[in-house]
């Protein structure tokens, strides 16, 4: 039939075919990877939001009332050592209220869209900076997926298709300049996807080893057997500011009456 | 060329809060230490219950005593060791000193049972100077929280004026509240009040119905008084068997006029033929 213009393909050819197919693969992978990174950061931030909302302010208002029992007590004492655990105790009330009323408190509930998943994975498989080719193409790369990201977790489908337009539009995306010059490229983007997936995993694991996500596993242990945990934290530590406000308010009432 | 690589992995996606905020891990690592620290007493808690139980209160009360430097606020772990010493339960000797120091610390987190003993050791002054107004305050914080016991005893302050001016509609209010709860001695105080009019109008049937209860909950003097209205008929039909039935449990746990009473019906022929049994 048509034996005569089957175009055969050199070593160099087979190979580079070879590794686009790998790479494709790994690109894949990849999105897939950095999609549920970006999900169990949501999850995880967003339980954080609850977390810091319902029992991180306790816990700055019970640092709040210790401090200001330190405080009662170097007055009284008037020794270097007590003037140091108040100063340390206002210390930390302030730090934890900072962390409690912070930005990380505002995050709320995750649920992305099937859509919006579909278009991030298209966005890290394309635009993914471990792709980049050289320094410019890199920077391009990473201002694309920081804003993909950000898309992401609002929910933005509408940004996240502009970002894969603009991707597919700018020069960077061509490709070509000979067949071993595309093989040293294809071989540099698998080692450095091989080396990101490396990373997600760790990622993973050093998200799940943290104490907000131990928190997050707790809470829905205890929910399955119809406990709220958040709740009975919570509740624990209004026992305790209780505890610490019944002990300031005896102890000034105690400094007034000499 | 690697740093730079590692420097520009690490970029990309933005950053988590779940890790980069320096106080909210901390906050994080404090509720899960918290909760370690909880579940740890816990446990000991539990042990030492089994421990009690088995009546072994020495290990029970070593338990105690580990569970409360797990989580000193544990306001259980904290009756439950300030019990043992009211009791000298487990301990060389009775400590009321001790007793007050941990009941006051569960009392004052709301813990009702240890606000009634702590109203108890107030009026009978257990290791502590007796302070009537005190104790009221205590019963009336468990009572009001629905401990019957509680109720009973603030009853009784003010049935008889103590602590508090004498208000025999107060009294009621509370001896019937306890009594609806199921506490046996509000329910015969009720029963004497229907019985012999005071405080409220006469009323024998209400007076055996609040025997009754008590009686079955195995209060000796209701399971008398309520003997004795069998015997008599009144508030009920005359019945010499139940009335011999009731002064035997009564007798039984060492009532002295169940007793007596109990001797007379079998003289008069009321009730099984049994004498050996009364005459001990």
């Amino acid at each position: 039939m048509n034996a005569e213009i089957v175009c055969r393909l050199s070593p160099e050819e087979e190979e580079l075919a070879k590794k686009r197919n790998e790479l494709a693969l790994l690109q894949t992978e990849l999105a897939e990877r950095e999609l549920y990174l970006a999900n169990l950061r949501a999850d995880l931030s967003a339980f954080e939001g609850r977390y810091l909302r319902e029992v991180g302010v306790l816990y700055a208002e019970l640092d709040d009332w210790s401090a200001r029992i330190a405080k009662v007590v170097a007055e009284e004492e008037g020794t270097v050592e007590a003037r140091a655990a108040a100063t340390k105790a206002r210390a930390q009330a302030e730090e934890s209220y900072s962390a409690a009323h912070g930005e990380a408190a505002r995050a709320i509930e995750f649920t992305p869209s099937p859509e919006l998943k579909k278009l991030y994975r298209d966005v890290a498989k394309r635009v993914h900076p471990d792709l980049a080719t050289d320094g410019a193409d890199r920077a391009e790369r990473e201002r694309l997926m920081a804003e993909a990201n950000r898309a992401y977790q609002q929910g933005d489908v509408d940004a996240l298709r502009r970002i894969l337009e603009e991707y597919e539009s700018s020069p960077e995306s061509v490709q070509g300049t000979g067949v071993a010059a595309d093989l040293v490229r294809v071989i540099r983007q698998i080692k450095q996807l091989q080396k990101r997936i490396v990373q997600i995993e760790l990622e993973i694991t050093s998200l799940g080893a943290s104490d907000i996500a131990k928190l997050k596993v707790k809470a829905e242990d205890v929910s399955n057997q119809g406990r709220n945990l958040l709740a009975e934290m919570a509740q624990d530590l209004k026992r305790r500011i209780d505890h610490e406000r019944r002990r300031f308010e005896s102890l000034s009432a105690k400094e007034r009456t000499p | 060329m690697s740093n730079e690589d590692e420097k520009a992995t690490g970029l990309v996606p933005s950053p988590s809060s779940a890790l980069s905020h320096v106080g909210t891990t901390s906050l994080a690592q404090r509720g899960m230490q918290d909760l370690i620290a909880r579940a740890e007493a816990e446990q000991w808690c539990e042990q030492g219950r089994i421990f009690q139980r088995q009546e072994k209160y020495v290990e029970a009360v070593e338990c105690f005593r580990r569970g409360l430097q797990f989580d000193p606020n544990h306001e259980y772990l904290q009756f439950l060791i300030g019990s043992a010493y009211y009791q000298g339960n487990g301990l060389p000797e009775r400590d009321y000193t001790q007793a007050r120091f941990w009941l006051s610390k569960a009392a004052e987190q709301g813990h009702a049972a240890s606000q009634a003993i702590l109203g108890i050791m107030y009026e009978w002054s257990f290791g502590v100077q007796q302070d009537y107004a005190q104790a009221l305050e205590w019963y009336r914080k468990a009572a009001e929280q629905g401990h019957p016991g509680a109720g009973y005893l603030l009853g009784c302050c003010y049935w008889e004026g103590r602590g508090v001016l004498q208000n025999h509609e107060q009294a009621l209010a509370w001896f019937r509240k306890a009594a609806e709860l199921g506490d046996a001695s509000a329910q015969f105080n009720l029963g004497v009040m229907y019985g012999f009019g005071r405080g409220v109008p006469q009323d024998d049937a209400e007076a055996v119905s609040w025997y009754r209860k008590a009686a079955e909950l195995g209060n000796a003097s209701a399971q008398f008084n309520l003997g004795v209205m069998y015997h008599s008929g009144q508030g009920v039909p005359q019945d010499g068997a139940e009335a011999v039935s009731w002064y035997r449990k009564a007798a039984e746990q060492g009532h002295a006029g169940a007793a007596n009473n109990l001797a007379v019906c079998y003289e008069k022929g009321l009730g099984p033929q049994d004498h050996a049994q009364v005459a001990e």
